[in-house]
């Protein structure tokens, strides 16, 4: 089998355990500890979990794109696995961020959406990933198939320095930075420890989930072509 | 409370009365809920819990996907026998 698929298991359950507890917590802060935002009041506390999805997001595109690229050159299976589970993920926590944001969006500026730049350029962004599945369930022949959609996460990818800088460039409701900046962050100390935590939580989350999503991909191929328990051993097999 | 939903399947039943009473809370009036105390008060309460609640149902219908995808795999795998791990 290509893959170790207890080891890919238990390093999926510890990864995506931890996160998950993280995330618990910052539910608790969110709820607990961290202090009301003046302005926004109560609504600002989808804050926590909006920015974290948007990285997250933005992470699985990019290692999805990174694995495409892998794939386009080496034509090597895990790579193209690796993209496929990547690409799933940003389709997951891209809903969380498409989501919550026109929630937010609803009480601070009014509206569920805007055609602004931001916004557009996301929603984009989510609507490429869809089309990474499209492509591959849209040509007959596998290789090509791999090989047309691994186009699609690398232009995905090309689109998130427009999503991360659209609000300078542009005039936009959605509004800018306010931790990472240059000059250092202008939020309340615990409110960003709460975002960092949130961080933390999320990554850990995508990376577990990713690492099963992974180890279901090479594990689903390598049992498809497995003969019928009647027939012959497949080769490096050991019987 | 049937909601008359007896000939409905029965996820969709479960799935309509777990999101009937946040579709009531995010449509209702807010005179109805704050009886003009406070008008709007309790709204973005009710989109928080929402937004929060829909991460772990968009998590959750990813956990549930892998999970089955995983369980066939070892159900083939264990149709195969033993050694059909090694190698």
């Amino acid at each position: 089998m290509p893959i170790d698929l207890k080891k890919a298991r238990t390093i999926g359950f510890i990864l995506s355990g931890s996160g998950i507890a993280l995330v618990l917590m910052v539910h608790w802060m969110v709820m607990d500890w961290v202090p009301t935002e003046a302005v926004q009041g109560v609504v600002q506390r989808i804050f926590y979990i909006h920015p974290p999805a948007a990285w997250t997001t933005f992470l699985a595109v990019g290692i999805s794109a990174l694995a495409s690229l892998a794939y386009l050159w080496l034509e090597d299976e895990r790579a193209d696995a690796a993209a496929v589970a990547a690409a799933e993920g940003s389709l997951i926590f891209g809903a969380i961020l498409l989501t919550s944001g026109p929630l937010w969006g609803r009480i601070a500026w009014g509206t569920f959406w805007q055609p602004e730049p931001r916004l557009t350029l996301t929603l984009l962004l989510w609507f490429i990933m869809l089309g990474y599945f499209l492509v591959r369930g849209s040509v007959d022949d596998p290789r090509k198939a791999r090989r047309y959609a691994a186009i699609v996460p690398i232009l995905g990818a090309l689109d998130i320095p427009f999503i991360h800088l659209s609000v300078e460039w542009f005039r936009s409701l959605h509004p800018q930075a306010v931790v990472l900046k240059p000059e250092g962050p202008t939020a309340d100390p615990d409110m960003v420890v709460t975002l960092l935590t949130s961080f933390g939580g999320f990554t850990l989350l995508f990376l577990g989930l990713f690492t099963l999503r992974y180890a279901v991909e090479l594990g689903d191929r390598w049992a498809q072509n497995l003969p019928s328990p009647s027939t012959s051993q497949p080769s490096g097999v050991a019987a | 409370m049937t909601l008359g939903l007896q000939g409905a399947p029965r996820l969709l039943r479960g799935a309509l009365r777990l999101l009937g009473p946040l579709l009531v809370i995010l449509s209702v009036p807010m005179p109805l809920l704050a009886q003009n105390q406070g008008r709007g008060a309790l709204r973005p309460f009710a989109y928080v819990f929402v937004a929060y609640g829909l991460v772990w149902v968009i998590i959750g219908f990813w956990v549930f996907l892998i999970a089955r995808r995983l369980g066939r795999i070892e159900e083939r795998l264990r149709d195969r026998g033993p050694g059909a791990t090694d190698g």
